[in-house]
């Protein structure tokens, strides 16, 4: 039997960082939109797309300098999940508490 | 600096396996990316960080935590017993306390080594104890003295310590999944 508990608040902050970019979010990006330390991120970050609901892309393009990154952005499944948090209310609460 | 930070991070990586270390390789790629040699250091300690706890959680295990810390407990309760064991000026209670303090030493020892000999061990206790207990308060023993009736009511309350011991090796097995698999 897998375990089901409420997302924490990185987790919903994560979410919603990424239901705002359709195109996709690198970590750099989603640690600033986040106001997350990357080594809370990151992990998360992996949890989630182990359950599918981010997907994971390698950065593409002729301007980018230096190794390819990932660019992560919410799968179908993930936005089902979110708009299930949000109907819940779950997602103002952080908001509430992040704004306070 | 931020070598040394991304050597760690290699070798955090290396020690989980793929599926719960596929996010250091991604944060590894990222810290190429962060502008400035602080933020850089920054972001890779932070993920160091998390990857050193992520090793701990999965070579160490929660279980073992646990484990170590119910063992030591007990053979704290025991030190202890040897240091207050001295003051106790009944002769009877203090060898039935000498008698008792080994058994829990031995249960403490046993938590730290193997949790399931522990438990055979302490359910162990409980029988041997619980049916002292019932003979005990047989009418042969009616005409007895008093120490009869401590006996018993020693036996009753290492049988409830040995139960909460019981109860917490099954409840250690119980959460580690590797034992339960």
């Amino acid at each position: 039997m897998t375990r089901t508990r409420k997302p924490s608040s990185s987790t919903l902050k994560i979410l919603s960082c990424l239901s705002g970019s359709p195109g996709g979010l690198h970590g750099y990006a989603l640690m600033k939109a986040s106001g997350l330390a990357s080594g809370t991120l990151y992990p998360i970050l992996g949890r989630l797309s182990d359950r599918g609901w981010l997907e994971k892309a390698w950065e593409t393009g002729d301007e980018i300098s230096g190794p390819p990154r990932r660019i992560y952005t919410l799968t179908p499944v993930g936005r089902a999940q979110l708009k299930d948090l949000s109907d819940n209310n779950l997602l103002q609460s952080i908001d509430a508490r992040t704004a306070q | 600096m931020i070598s040394l930070l991304e050597n760690i991070l290699l070798l955090a990586e290396r020690q989980l396996p793929k599926r719960r270390s596929m996010w250091i390789s991604d944060l590894r790629s990222e810290a190429a990316h962060i502008p400035g040699a602080f933020a850089g250091m920054c972001f890779l300690l932070s993920g160091v960080l998390a990857a050193l706890g992520e090793v701990l959680r999965v070579r160490i295990g929660v279980q073992r935590v646990g484990q170590t810390l119910l063992g030591l407990a007990v053979l704290t309760f025991c030190l202890g017993g040897l240091v207050i064991g001295p003051s106790i000026e009944n002769a009877v209670v203090k060898q039935s306390f000498y008698t008792v303090l080994p058994i829990y030493a031995l249960a403490g020892g046993l938590a730290l080594l193997n949790l399931n000999l522990m438990r055979h061990f302490t359910a162990l206790c409980i029988g041997a104890l619980g049916l002292f207990w019932l003979i005990a308060g047989l009418d042969v023993f009616a005409d007895m003295d008093a120490p009869v009736y401590f006996f018993r009511a020693f036996a009753l309350e290492s049988a409830g310590i040995m139960t909460v011991l019981f109860i917490a090796a099954s409840y250690l097995r119980w959460a580690d999944p590797a034992a339960r698999a």
